[in-house]
């Protein structure tokens, strides 16, 4: 058994038997043996150990019975050797055993024990052949034992090498069946099951989400260090009935573990049930509602999957076992799911060609050996695989979601939120009708050309792609279905410098497609860029980080830029005052440079991860030179940046310190909207430090803020600037001046009309403006309240409180309080203890409003 | 570096100085440093009979493919034809000087000029669909083997031509060609490699440039 323990048997650390399936196996083989070692080797079973073996026993006094005495201090075999030792002794809680038929005899006495005892016994004595027969022995080589063959002993350790080879000769037969799961089958499964995470009929899930957006090349998710130990992602997944679980899946099966989502502590990895072989097993153990289901799916799904049937049946005489109809049932739906899986690449990839740069990748991941072992196994999965590839395809097709998500929203989305973004992967067939186009033929050409050409050729196929319209959607698509993408990524692997810079202008442009992106993404095309960032080309540089803040649109792009370095070489890209700055042309090509930088830095700074990068790599003082220079262009991305991380405490005290007000107060009064409303935005997001406050008002940056309120038809501005107004008012020397500037009468104005955005910041704003007397008559007297009581109408929560506080503000005002009554609608005092309420309450006034959003909050 | 006599220091100084009113791009020492490495690819030019006032053809392109890495003939060819501006089949000392001003320091404009001159490879000043399909003959490297490579070298001229062809001709003229550039920097060496690549030129300044040795 010498050679069990130490190929076959995986070990943990500190010397334990791996609760794995492998070796629960080996130990049961090795239970059966020891039980009937007696009945068939009498003799040899009698034979003394050379050295006892001794283990941590569970075993108490009283599992000992006849045969045994038992003492105080433990228990001893009745049985004794030629000197009268016991053959077996106990002294709580270690036990030692001279002969095997001892052995199997405490095995028996231990009953349901017996193979925790058995797994003890083989963990504490690794050398465990050593020790019945002597290490001398073990050392013998083979010729020489003939030799001895009389001695008991001998036989006894022949007899035992036998056992071991046997076992080890089963043992791989059971590694041929057992299930070695690779990163595209789980990524497989994860995407079959995502199809049943929908609402009605077919629902199986609520939802299932990888806990990392995070792809190796090797598709493996789970961090380097835990792919050692084989795993290769973990999944949430919720079912309809049951708590959320939290799936391992690694390469022996897929187990809950302890909870791992996006925290990674190193406890939350640990194992928590049995190993399955699949996601489907252990979900249909673990919820009654999935298994129930998941068998009528199958039957509705019948039809395109027969051809599986018959392929299931030679993989049933294989296994030759009888199962009871509803297992077979079962097996069938696991047989389809998990077939498919094993051979089948993901058929999205598939779609888009990624094979030819990932094939390579695949069969290396399978060792050889592991294809031997498979090896048995492969043809009928093989047969069954094909059969089932066809019937994907129909589920892809119903999957098939509308092409574009909205190429506006996104680009408005400024706030840092995430989740709202580009996170679902958009899937997607070319229509048929497009097809025909003339384009796509035109593009079909270019593509053929570009495969054939050399670096002369490669440059001007390019740039008779760039002739194209590509910022037609039907030319994106045609260049992403014909393989054009993937030649145009791989030009920037090559040391072409001009196949580069023409690959890279034709990807800036199709990259503002949303499938693009992530196909680019997909395609590792990122990293790539990322690649492409330091050599010191500047049009590269300019066009590779270009390409860069279109793509990173969405989290999980901004995740790859991060990992691959990318932020510090886009950081170092706005040094351009570094480099000899010789007027003229040069400096024109670093500015452009540092724009396109401050671009890529500006989308990717929407994640908080990002942020922290990009002031680690000391982007702050290098965003503050830049914000200095007279260029408006520049301006524009680097105040984006800065905007986006003042949400962010770090940044707000830099923007301080680095002097940043001043320029960002300077701005305001700029003629492009865009840069006015940025400063705007960045200035609300400042403008909650006192300090800050202070700067703003001691650049002079308050009356600008005031006439951006006149810009009404830039939603998006005004949004800001009364965010900004609203942010400064908190301290009341701010508000004096606004004042001189008319501001009140004017957010006054803008209290109908706007979208909430607006609102919430101009009833901010009144609500720090009714702290002066003077004003609190001024709102009622605007006609203020009036509309202040009709915004309660709405659901905006931060509106409603910002109201709130508002009309409180001016209702501690008698006048107002009578004012406000006229109105029909009665005041109440909505002071910070907000309980204390006077005068009566109209069925249409305030109160009653106020009152129920209050309950319902 | 060779020993030289005083005489010859004297004749080198008179060159340098002359040369350095006639081009551009370079300083003193730095055409010192290319008449020295001129006279020493001459001595290097085994010739029979009378020996010859300027880098022959073969020289020429022998420096062309080990110092600039080209390796393409025809462009060669057509370099030493831009190079050679008399016309006179070798490359004299002024011509050198010249040529490697545009080649290591030229500006976008002496560039194009240059590529034109590369390109127009019957030197009557226009480029024609026959020369541009010259050049890119061999420049499917992968085709399927069963089509026809010339169908598809002749579209991407048809295509480059229909482009570049401003005044709709059929020629290009140095006109359209500098405008195309112009427009597209990329069309610099539209037919070939003809300039060498900035990392070259680095590292041929790096050797050729460096501070003569006392």
């Amino acid at each position: 058994m010498g050679l069990i323990l130490s190929r076959a048997a995986q070990w943990t650390s500190c010397c334990k038997l791996e609760s794995a399936p492998l070796n629960e196996f080996l130990v049961t083989q090795v239970l059966n043996y020891v039980e009937n070692f007696v009945s068939r080797h009498p003799q040899e079973a009698e034979h003394l150990f050379e050295e006892p073996l001794q283990w941590t026993t569970t075993l108490k006094k009283v599992d000992f019975k006849e045969d045994y005495v038992i003492s105080a201090i433990g228990a001893k075999s009745l049985e004794k050797d030629s000197e009268g030792k016991p053959l077996l002794q106990y002294f709580p809680p270690f036990v030692s055993v001279r002969t095997i038929s001892q052995l199997s005899k405490l095995l028996q006495l231990a009953a349901d024990r017996k193979r925790q005892e058995l797994q003890a016994c083989l963990e504490e004595n690794r050398d465990l052949i050593a020790k019945i027969v002597g290490q001398r022995l073990v050392n013998t080589p083979e010729e020489n034992l003939s030799a001895l063959e009389l001695d008991i002993r001998v036989k006894l350790f022949i007899l035992l090498k036998h056992i071991d080879e046997k076992i080890l000769n089963k043992f791989v037969g059971e590694i041929a069946k057992q299930v070695k799961l690779l990163p595209a089958a789980v990524e497989e499964e994860v995407e079959f099951l995502k199809q049943y995470c929908t609402e009605g009929g077919k629902r199986l899930l609520k939802s299932l989400r990888y806990t990392s957006d995070y792809e190796f090349p090797n598709g493996c998710r789970a961090p380097p260090w835990r792919q050692l130990l084989g795993e290769i992602c973990y999944v949430v997944i919720e079912p309809c009935d049951a708590e959320a679980l939290y799936i391992t899946c690694c390469s022996a099966g897929v187990f809950l573990n302890a909870g791992l989502d996006k925290e990674e502590d190193e406890s939350l990895y640990e194992r928590q049930g049995d190993f399955y072989e699949d996601m489907a097993t252990l979900l249909k153990r673990v919820s009654p509602h999935f298994e129930k289901n998941v068998r009528k799916q199958y039957f509705v799904e019948q039809k395109p999957r027969k051809s599986i049937h018959v392929a299931h049946v030679d993989y049933e005489i294989e296994k030759a076992q009888p199962k009871t109809p509803e297992e077979r049932e079962w097996e069938k739906v696991q047989q389809a799911l998990y077939a498919r899986k094993k051979r089948e690449p993901c058929q999205r990839w598939r779609n888009l060609g990624v094979l030819s740069i990932f094939g390579s990748d695949e069969d290396l991941m399978m060792s050889a050996a592991e294809k031997k072992r498979l090896g048995s196994k492969t043809k009928v999965t093989m047969k069954v695989g094909l059969t089932a590839a066809s019937s994907i395809g129909l589920t892809a097709s119903q999957r098939r979601r509308s092409i574009v998500a909205s190429l506006s929203e996104e680009h408005c989305s400024e706030s840092s939120s995430e989740s709202e973004e580009e996170e679902e992967q958009t899937e997607r067939r070319p229509d048929t009708s497009t097809e025909l186009q003339s384009e796509y033929w035109q593009v079909q050409k270019l593509v053929k050309y570009l495969k054939a050409a050399d670096q002369t050729a490669t440059v001007l196929v390019l740039c008779a792609m760039m002739d194209l319209d590509l910022m037609k959607e039907v030319i994106q698509l045609a260049i992403l279905d014909l393989g054009g993408l993937e030649l145009l990524l791989n030009l920037l692997d090559t040391t072409d410098i001009r196949s580069k810079i023409g690959s890279l202008k034709i990807l800036a442009k199709i990259s503002q497609n949303v499938i693009i992106r992530q196909t680019i993404v997909n395609m590792r095309g990122l990293q790539r860029m990322v690649n492409n960032l330091d050599l010191p080309v500047k049009e590269l540089q300019a066009l590779a980080s270009e390409t860069i803040a279109h793509v990173a649109k969405f989290r999980r792009a901004r995740r790859t830029v991060r990992i691959h370095g990318g932020i510090r070489k886009l950081v170092k890209m706005l040094d351009c005052f570094h480099y000899s700055a010789k007027p003229g042309e040069d400096m024109e090509k670093n500015l452009e440079v540092a724009r396109c930088g401050a671009s890529a830095l500006w989308s990717l700074s929407k994640s908080s991860k990002n942020k922290e990068a990009i002031r680690k790599a000391g982007g702050i003082p290098l965003l503050g030179l830049l914000l200095r220079s007279p260029y408006e262009k520049i301006a524009i991305p680097v105040v984006g940046t800065l905007q986006e991380c003042a949400s962010q405490k770090n940044y707000r005290v830099a923007i301080q310190n680095e002097g940043m007000v001043k320029d960002l107060v300077k701005n305001l009064s700029s003629d492009n909207e865009e840069l006015q409303m940025l400063c705007a935005s960045a200035i609300f997001k400042c403008a909650e430090d006192k300090l800050t406050r202070d700067l703003v008002r001691s650049h002079h940056g308050l009356q600008p803020l005031v006439s951006l309120l006149s810009k009404a038809e830039n939603k998006q501005l005004l949004a800001a600037a009364t965010g900004a107004i609203w942010k400064c008012s908190i301290s009341m020397e701010n508000v004096a001046i606004f004042q001189e500037y008319k501001a009140l009468h004017m957010l006054i104005g803008l209290l109908t009309d706007q979208p909430e955005e607006v609102l919430v910041n101009v009833v901010g704003a009144l609500g720090q403006f009714a702290q002066i007397q003077a004003n609190k008559a001024a709102i009622c007297n605007g006609g203020g309240i009036r509309a202040l009581i009709n915004l309660l109408n709405g659901t905006n929560q931060a509106l409603l409180v910002n109201v709130a506080k508002a009309v409180g503000a001016c209702a501690t005002e008698r006048d107002n309080v009578a004012r406000s009554s006229s109105l029909s609608a009665s005041i109440c005092q909505q002071s910070s203890d907000s309980d204390n309420l006077c005068l009566d309450v109209g069925p249409h006034g305030l109160f009653p409003r106020m009152l129920s959003h209050l309950q319902r909050n | 570096m060779m020993e030289m006599t005083a005489k010859s220091k004297k004749l080198l100084h008179a060159q340098v100085e002359a040369l350095l009113r006639k081009v551009e791009h370079f300083n003193k020492t730095e055409i010192e440093n290319l008449i020295l490495m001129f006279n020493t690819l001459m001595a290097e030019q085994v010739s029979r009979g009378r020996p010859a006032n300027g880098l022959k053809r073969g020289k020429f392109r022998g420096v062309l493919q080990g110092t600039f890495e080209m390796t393409n003939a025809v462009m060669m060819d057509g370099v030493f034809r831009s190079f050679d501006t008399d016309g006179d089949g070798v490359i004299i000392l002024e011509e050198w000087i010249r040529g490697l001003s545009v080649f290591l320091r030229g500006t976008l404009e002496e560039k194009i000029k240059h590529s034109f001159r590369v390109y127009d490879l019957n030197n009557d000043k226009y480029i024609s669909k026959d020369e541009i399909f010259h050049m890119l003959k061999h420049s499917f490297i992968k085709w399927p083997s069963e089509e026809d490579p010339d169908e598809g070298i002749k579209d991407v001229v048809e295509i480059t031509m229909k482009k570049m062809d401003l005044d709709h001709d059929g020629l290009l003229s140095y006109e359209d060609f500098q405008k195309s550039v112009l427009d597209e920097n990329l069309f610099l060496q539209a037919f070939g490699p003809c300039l060498p690549e900035d990392a070259t030129i680095e590292k041929f300044e790096e050797v050729v440039f460096k501070e003569p040795e006392q």
